[in-house]
């Protein structure tokens, strides 16, 4: 079985980040940059599957590429891909990543995957840094393979798989479908594992192979950034000052003016 | 005639339940709608939907195009996929705009249905606009020009601590996706008049390769965060599972409340996934919200700083929560709570 999984780099979201003077992006300087946290789910969810087929003995062995779009720095994630035990990582160099839509970036995958014939692809549900949630559906469409987004619970039987996905509300609903299938994780999903030191140094002889991105992207661009700007700062709240009762009744006096909870 | 197509919205129904976030985008459309002077279109797919039709037209729809089949009962994919495109193929002219819940389910249908028009397609939107754009074709040469009433598309990016204004005037329709809690519902007026149309899909046997087994509501989550007005949420500073005990009994003392949690708590184990509010979590926009042991991080703030009124008690004066919380008390929580409840208690019964 051949499995993709498709992780980001994402900048750590508890940055402070300054609008750089093109006006549409930020000042990469010092910044410290992690693997998205969805496609975390991903990765683990892969190696699960790896992990569980191995040792049976009616499926090919199976293998686990991991993919990741962006400039030189994008390696780190794959390195912690495969040192969660994915077998070979491939690093898209990309310079125009900062522009990318979800549409390119979606064809860039595409591209590189269509010829390899693989049964599953994992990614996140969305990127932590710009949300969009399309890539991996619009993957999908393109390769013309099934697709569950959001999902989490997986199971695979043969080339069955039965996949659960939040909707709002608090309901789940469970999924049946075959691969060929992209899966879009959502947290929930798994608990995904912290590399082991033996398994980092294994991962530095995994082979990590860089193409370009250059012919990769058959899409053309479907929406821009104009501006990025500082959300308006509220001005800090009230914090209530004196005896302990007394602030409990100031507070309750506030609620019943100001809101419509207390009757 | 306007110069431009209506703007449209993707009623979103699960289970005959219209979610909040259909109310909010028909306030929106109506907003852009009149800006651009065309009217607003609801679309609504599923199956013995009642008087649905006739709410979203109550709620701001000038037009309501229906397609209720049995196919679609369940929300599934490429059903629904096929359903909004034949409404929209049946149009006299495409939308200028379409817009959908950056919900589950909208995030899920509204890429198909951008990818079928190869338009643009903004998600999770936090604002809504329209204005012009002056393409210097850094990029694409080919596009270089002003275009003229765009959609602004404004969402939060890197976090919660920039936004953008994203832009696709190319194509139309123009879509976007919107957080729940974000836009400000249509003004319920039950005076109002529209027009309902049917519409049938023709479905393809492709479109049931991913088969919908059974919905269910889980038992924990019999709650509905996204509805309810008043939500007391605990984090770490509970300092254990039993903490939510406090935070369940003073959510106890108010109607349609429920309970909330912060990434660290879920994290710690203290209480199911289906409780988080945050980035990773739901978007909620209670008229109550009360943070017991919040610190207050960026990836909580996203899920909840659109709630009316944000009351906070932490200890740690210092705790970024006291920033954007409305009312602040600083203070052992294990005191403040139970005393609130009383005092809460007594001013309910007055």
């Amino acid at each position: 079985m051949e499995i993709l999984v498709c992780v980001k780099q994402v900048p750590d979201m508890e940055s402070k980040f300054n609008i750089d003077t093109s006006g549409t992006w930020y000042d990469e300087t010092d910044l410290a940059y992690r693997m998205n946290e969805y496609d975390e789910f991903a990765v683990e969810q892969a190696v699960l599957v790896k992990e569980k087929l191995r040792g049976d003995t009616s499926v090919a062995d199976t293998s686990v590429t991991v993919l990741s779009i962006g400039p030189e720095r994008v390696k780190d994630v794959i390195k912690k891909a495969l040192s969660m035990g994915c077998d070979r990582g491939v690093h898209i160099k990309d310079e125009q990543y900062q522009a990318r839509d979800p549409m390119e970036n979606a064809s860039i995958i595409a591209s590189f995957a269509k010829d390899k014939g693989f049964d599953l692809i994992f990614t996140g549900l969305q990127s932590q840094d710009r949300g969009s949630a399309q890539t991996g559906i619009i993957v999908a469409r393109v390769l013309e393979m099934r697709c569950v987004t959001t999902v989490v619970g997986f199971e695979l039987e043969n080339d069955v798989i039965t996949a659960k996905r939040e909707l709002d509300g608090g309901l789940k609903a469970g999924f049946r479908t075959r691969t060929p299938a992209v899966i879009t994780c959502q947290m929930g999903l798994n608990k995904p594992r912290y590399p082991t030191l033996p398994n980092i140094i294994k991962a530095k002889k995994k082979e990590l192979t860089t193409i370009e991105a250059d012919t990769m992207a058959t899409a053309e661009r479907m929406v821009e950034t104009d501006a990025l700007f500082h959300p308006e700062k509220k001005g800090a709240g009230l914090v209530l000052e004196g005896e302990i009762n007394d602030q409990a009744d100031k507070l309750i006096s506030i609620l019943r003016e100001k809101t419509g909870v207390i009757k | 005639m306007s110069k431009y197509g209506d703007v449209a919205v993707i009623a979103d129904q699960i289970q005959n339940d219209l979610r909040p976030v259909t109310f909010e985008l028909l306030g929106a459309a109506n907003d852009l709608a009149e800006k651009l002077g065309v009217k607003v279109l609801a679309i609504v797919m599923g199956h013995e939907l009642g008087e649905i039709p006739q709410t979203l037209i109550y709620n701001g729809a000038d037009k309501v195009y229906v397609v209720d089949q049995p196919e679609l009962k369940e929300y599934s994919t490429l059903p629904y996929r096929r359903a909004a495109i034949a409404v929209l193929e049946s149009l006299e002219r495409p939308p200028h705009i379409v817009l959908c819940g950056a919900t589950t389910l909208g995030r899920d249908l509204a890429p198909r249905i951008a990818s079928y028009f190869e338009t643009g397609l903004t998600a999770d939107c936090t604002d809504l606009d329209i204005g012009d754009y002056v393409h210097k074709g850094k990029a694409d040469p080919t596009k270089v020009g002003t275009y003229h009433n765009c959609l602004y598309s404004i969402r939060p990016s890197f976090g919660e601590s920039l936004k953008a204004r994203i832009i696709g005037p190319w194509k139309n329709p123009q879509m976007a996706t919107a957080r729940t809690g974000a836009l400000v519902p249509f003004k319920t007026d039950t005076t109002r008049t529209g027009k309902i149309i049917r519409v049938t899909a023709k479905f393809e046997e492709t479109d049931f390769r991913v088969r919908v087994i059974e919905t269910a509501r889980e038992v924990s989550d019999a709650l509905d965060l996204l509805k309810a007005k008043v939500i007391v949420s605990g984090g770490f500073g509970l300092g254990g599972p039993e903490g939510f005990d406090l935070v369940r009994d003073l959510a106890s003392i108010f109607g349609e409340s429920a309970v909330g949690s912060s990434r660290k708590a879920v994290d710690s184990g203290w209480i199911p996934y289906s409780h988080q509010v945050g980035q990773t979590g739901k978007t909620v926009r209670p008229a109550l919200y009360i943070a017991l042991g919040i610190s207050g991080a960026i990836q909580h703030r996203v899920g909840m700083s659109n709630s009316a009124t944000i009351i906070a008690v932490n200890k740690d004066e210092t705790a970024p929560i006291f920033q954007f919380a409305h009312y602040g008390i600083v203070g052992d929580l294990y005191e403040v709570a139970p005393l609130l409840k009383e005092h809460l208690k007594q001013s309910m019964s007055n």
